[in-house]
């Protein structure tokens, strides 16, 4: 092969190049939040001219939990009221961002579009949590109604303590790492809805979320541990009911964990690159 | 200073299909690299690996003279720019929120940004597209918003996977004028892979010829024309009615030139550059000047190269 390429050579081209140089602290922080709030655009726009939908579509199965608790007699009294909304909330909260994540990953990667994150100084930690952001705000009408119907409905005093905030940030992604973890290690879109429903499944009637804890058997009490959403409902029943704060904030201390850990499970196993 | 350094970069994908086989090749800073290569070649396995979307199965990369591994690849994307050819991930966004977003996540100051999205939007007279959508916009317009995407926040390194496809000329022509402009005035080093052979021959400086994962050639445009055949190509098409009056029996007895029937109507014709005003009287002389419908004389392009070299026998094909 002949290359006859000195002709080429560039002498100024260097010094420009290695002058571009990724931001050191602090402006390194400054650079991570622009490109997070960038991120956030980016998947609102996702969403912009069909949000209303989403909210709607996220009330109907809480209303419908809640519709079939009513009228099949199981809930009788303010406390088991209380349980059931609370956990309905929680749903919404944990399930919401994961179940979104887990289809965006799957899709994404099944269709190359990552690449365009993957072509830029941005983190899969700063994708990821954008993602969860944005689903986790359009959840929370979801689960104010929730909690709102229930104690209308079932006559479930709320006594709003402002920890309810963490609960609900740490709640929203708390799974969040799952779902992503979930979409990079799904073939395609469809075994990322199955993965969903699974999930769904066991929280649903495995789990001390709808289900009270001491109902369930002891296998099953145990595996719940296992589970942020478990934590998520006690602490968010415990911000709505007086709990006392250390009680809470060891909760919130359990999420804390679950939320970093399946984050950094989530964003080491989330490559960019398919092949 | 070399921009990249490739060394035996090997791509072997699922059920042992080779994409790349030890590619070695070099791209100076401030080149106009492009890279040839018919369809399944290996190029965009090529281009993705370069920016660290595909890991290579062996072999190695530099990027200005640091090794790309899993804790480097990271650096990549402050010293490239590279456009996917999908814009699904930003398909919901505008011309200019796509421009200014990803303007301001390469380290760009927001009004910069929106000051820069603005001079792309009236350079390439996007204007028009105003509150559509990405994912509305047809293909070329999409082409065009993700050249834009490209050349927000300059880089020392720009990658672009067939920048020209689905564009009609006049745009054609604007895009290779621009990234022969930044070239020339940013220094800015230039890779790219596209089939639009002709025209990319008026700006690459070297060219890489790809097929079936190997490197066929490489070299400066000229250099590579330099080893193929040097003979002059005459095309000559006749008109539909010469069909009854006019036999290209005659051309079997001319010396020195290879004649090769495409169709009934078509022939071509391989000379040597002594020959073409002899060549070219004969065949006028014999069917007639009323009966031709086209002649045209070619000298060796960048397209002989890459089908001679890279994409298959041209003249075979007729083409």
């Amino acid at each position: 092969m002949k290359e006859g390429r000195d002709e080429l050579r560039n002498p100024d081209m260097p010094a420009r190049a290695l002058a571009i140089k990724p931001p050191d602290f602090p402006s390194a922080v400054r650079h991570w939040w622009r490109a997070y709030e960038n991120l956030l655009f980016i998947r609102w726009a996702n969403i912009r001219n069909e949000w209303y939908f989403g909210v709607i579509v996220g009330m109907l199965f809480p209303i419908a939990i809640m519709i079939f608790m009513k009228f099949s007699g199981s809930t009788t009294d303010p406390a088991t009221g209380l349980y059931v909304a609370s956990g309905n909330a929680v749903m919404s909260l944990v399930m919401g961002p994961m179940q979104s994540l887990c289809n965006d990953m799957a899709w994404g990667r099944q269709r190359n579009d990552l690449d365009y994150f993957a072509a830029l100084p941005v983190t899969k930690l700063q994708v990821t949590l954008a993602y969860a952001t944005v689903s986790g705000i359009f959840i929370i009408p979801a689960m104010l109604f929730s909690i709102g119907i229930g104690s209308w409905w079932f006559g479930f005093p709320v006594k709003w303590n402002p920890v309810i905030i963490p609960v609900m940030l740490l709640a929203s992604l708390s799974m969040a790492g799952l779902g992503v973890m979930a979409g990079v290690y799904a073939r395609g879109i469809h075994q990322a809805n199955m993965f969903n429903s699974a999930v769904m499944l066991v929280v649903v009637f495995l789990s001390p979320v709808l289900i009270p804890y001491e109902n369930l058997p002891g296998f099953l009490q145990v595996a719940s541990r296992l589970l942020p959403t478990s934590y998520a409902a006690a602490a968010l029943r415990g911000s709505l009911s007086g709990m006392p704060m250390p009680e809470i904030l060891r909760y919130l201390g359990l999420l804390l964990a679950f939320t970093a850990g399946f984050l950094y499970l989530g964003t080491k196993r989330l490559d960019w690159r398919i092949d | 200073m070399l921009a990249y350094e490739v060394r035996g970069l090997t791509k072997v994908y699922q059920d042992n299909i080779v994409a790349n086989n030890n590619l070695s090749f070099d791209i100076q800073c401030g080149e106009f690299f492009g890279l040839l290569g018919p369809n399944g070649a290996g190029k965009t396995t090529l281009v993705r690996q370069l920016m660290g979307l595909s890991e290579p199965s062996s072999g190695q990369i530099k990027l200005f003279g640091e090794l790309l591994t899993g804790s480097t690849i990271d650096r990549i994307p402050w010293y490239v720019s590279y456009i996917p050819q999908r814009l699904g991930a930003v398909a919901d966004l505008t011309a200019d929120e796509a421009l200014r977003v990803t303007g301001t996540l390469r380290g760009m100051d927001y009004n910069r940004a929106v000051k820069q999205a603005a001079e792309l939007i009236d350079e390439f007279q996007l204007g028009y597209l105003g509150k559509r959508r990405i994912g509305q916009m047809s293909g070329g317009e999409q082409r065009l918003v993700a050249l834009c995407m490209g050349l927000m926040a300059s880089r020392p390194i720009m990658i672009l996977d067939e920048p020209t496809n689905d564009l009609d000329p006049s745009y054609r022509k604007q895009v290779w004028e621009k990234l022969k402009e930044i070239n020339q005035t940013r220094n800015t080093t230039i890779i790219l892979v596209t089939h639009n052979v002709l025209e990319a021959e008026k700006v690459l400086q070297r060219v890489g010829i790809i097929n079936k994962g190997e490197i066929q050639a490489m070299g400066t445009v000229g250099a590579l024309k330099a080893q193929i055949d040097q003979r002059v190509r005459i095309d000559v098409r006749l008109k539909a009615e010469s069909r009854d009056y006019v036999s290209l029996a005659f051309l079997r007895d001319l010396k020195d030139i290879e004649a090769r029937t495409l169709s009934s109507q078509e022939v071509l014709l391989l000379v040597p550059r002594s020959a073409i005003q002899q060549v070219v009287d004969q065949v006028i002389s014999n069917v007639g000047l009323m009966y031709v419908e086209d002649l045209k004389i070619v000298t060796p392009t960048l397209e002989d190269v890459y089908l001679q070299l890279g994409g298959g026998e041209k003249l075979e094909r007729g083409a």
